[in-house]
């Protein structure tokens, strides 16, 4: 069963995210990386 | 089932929320994304509505400057036994490991607890022991698993001095229900179950969902297309007498032609039959015409098996049976037959029936019996047929069978005559059909 870690870094916060659900980790992901797209704009 | 692992570091120390159900890690990550990189105020607010009953996330406000300006000075503890001295406030929670997680209420806490912002600003409401209604035989089984990872997190039981003047039961799970429900476990097995209103639901993967909903559909359209193709396809076969499988040995003759003609079976589309059968039956011999059931005549087995004969409409498969070395005496070409008798024939010398029926123009089974008549009698050079030869002349061309109905309605129509040949039944195309062929089916 492959394993998904996934690390965010800001800060003194830091969060690792894992999981073996590779459609909840790139649902996650997409959910995240379209946030930060809108912060950019 | 997947496991979810969710981190969170901090310069005061981390904890980690392991847990089977991805809606309490997938909370627990949106808020925390949220702090780190801010967020639109669409994903602000989505996370506002995360609201329960009795259960309360923090604004996204109060929990930055938890963050920012009151980081937490300790992280949660945990404790080996239960914590039977409990304040009024507080919430304890049971881990898989058999641990056990105290929480407050930050509203009434002391300065010196602020556990609450460590669990991502989840804060939860004490409910009063008159308002919860508890239920029987819970499993206990905690999907939250939540556990200190700093050496602060193995210390002792921090003993509870202050009795409880309200006292909570003593929850020692919490269970996220599938009706957006959590369910609170106490001690004594009792539960109550507290709605979540708003919980972000996971996002669905619109192309994906509907390529499978497209891929359904084309598959469904498929197999009713399959289907309706084995009603249509039903079939069923001429006979052939075993001794045309099994014909008897005759030195050096070919049986090639003979196999062409005869030795296959025959698949009708029924459907297709039916439907152009009737159409053609009121066209020739008018409305009100019953067509019979389709029907077959199978020749007699003497009239499958001509012996010899020096006819010359069973030149053809006399030559093939008979006795007489063909070789010896090879019969004059059908087709030169013809071309010598009939002049027009000539220039349809190396049609197939399938080449002749397509210089005319027919409209269904009827009219192709009767230009197939006129085929055998003047390309092929043969007075007379019977119905399982037309038919394979017919079936080879169209596709198409024609039954008893046909030959039946053309005879009394005198567009068919029947004859005799060696006390057998046979058939041929009158000179009132071939007239009606060379006035009705001419382009």
């Amino acid at each position: 069963m492959p394993q998904y870690v996934f690390k965010m870094k800001k800060g003194e916060l830091e969060i690792e995210f894992s999981s073996d659900d590779a459609d909840f980790v790139e649902q996650q992901l997409e959910k995240w990386r379209e946030e930060i797209l809108k912060k950019q704009q | 089932m997947h496991y979810y692992n969710l981190k969170i570091k901090s310069n005061n120390g981390e904890y980690s929320l392991n847990s089977t159900d991805k809606f309490v890690i997938q909370r627990e990550m949106d808020i925390y994304f949220s702090l780190m990189y801010g967020a639109s105020k669409e994903f602000t607010d989505k996370i506002k509505k995360i609201e329960r009953k009795n259960v309360e996330v923090k604004s996204i406000d109060s929990l930055e400057k938890n963050i920012e300006s009151s980081a937490p000075q300790k992280s949660v503890p945990s404790y080996t036994q239960p914590n039977e001295n409990l304040n009024t406030n507080d919430i304890q929670l049971k881990t898989d490991n058999d641990e056990f997680i105290q929480l407050s209420d930050p509203d009434i806490e002391k300065e010196e607890t602020k556990k609450s912002s460590e669990l991502g600003g989840l804060v939860f409401k004490p409910v009063p022991k008159e308002e919860l209604v508890f239920q029987e035989d819970v499993q206990n089984s905690p999907t939250i698993q939540q556990q200190t990872l700093n050496s602060e997190a193995q210390a002792p039981i921090q003993q509870q001095t202050a009795p409880a003047a309200n006292p909570l039961p003593e929850i020692v799970s919490i269970k996220p229900q599938q009706n957006n429900s959590l369910e609170f476990q106490t001690k004594n097995n009792d539960s109550q179950d507290l709605e979540i209103i708003g919980i972000d639901e996971p996002k669905v993967d619109t192309k994906k969902e509907k390529q499978e909903n497209l891929n359904k559909t084309i598959e469904l359209v498929q197999n009713a297309i399959n289907d309706i193709d084995i009603a249509s396809d039903e079939t069923f076969d001429i006979d052939i007498p075993d001794s045309y499988s099994n014909p008897p040995k005759t030195d050096n003759v070919e049986l090639k032609e003979f196999d062409e003609e005869f030795d296959e079976e025959f698949d009708v589309d029924l459907d297709k039959y039916n439907s152009t059968q009737s159409q053609q039956n009121n066209a020739m011999f008018g409305n009100g015409y019953k067509n019979s059931d389709a029907e077959f005549i199978i020749p007699d087995k003497q009239e499958e098996l001509p012996i010899t004969q020096n006819n010359s409409d069973s030149q053809e498969m006399g030559s093939i049976f008979s006795n007489e070395n063909p070789f010896n005496n090879p019969p004059e070409s059908q087709n030169i037959i013809a071309a010598k008798e009939y002049p027009e024939a000539k220039q349809a010398l190396n049609l197939d029936f399938k080449t002749f029926l397509s210089n005319y123009n027919a409209k269904g089974i009827i009219d192709e019996f009767l230009i197939c008549a006129y085929y055998i009698k003047h390309i092929s050079g043969q007075h007379s047929f019977n119905m399982k030869y037309i038919n394979s002349k017919i079936f080879q061309a169209t596709g198409n069978i024609a039954d008893s109905s046909v030959i039946n309605g053309l005879i009394t129509g005198n567009f068919i005559k029947v004859i005799e040949v060696d006390g057998q039944k046979k058939y041929s195309i009158s000179s009132t059909g071939e007239e009606y062929f060379m006035t009705h089916y001419q382009r």
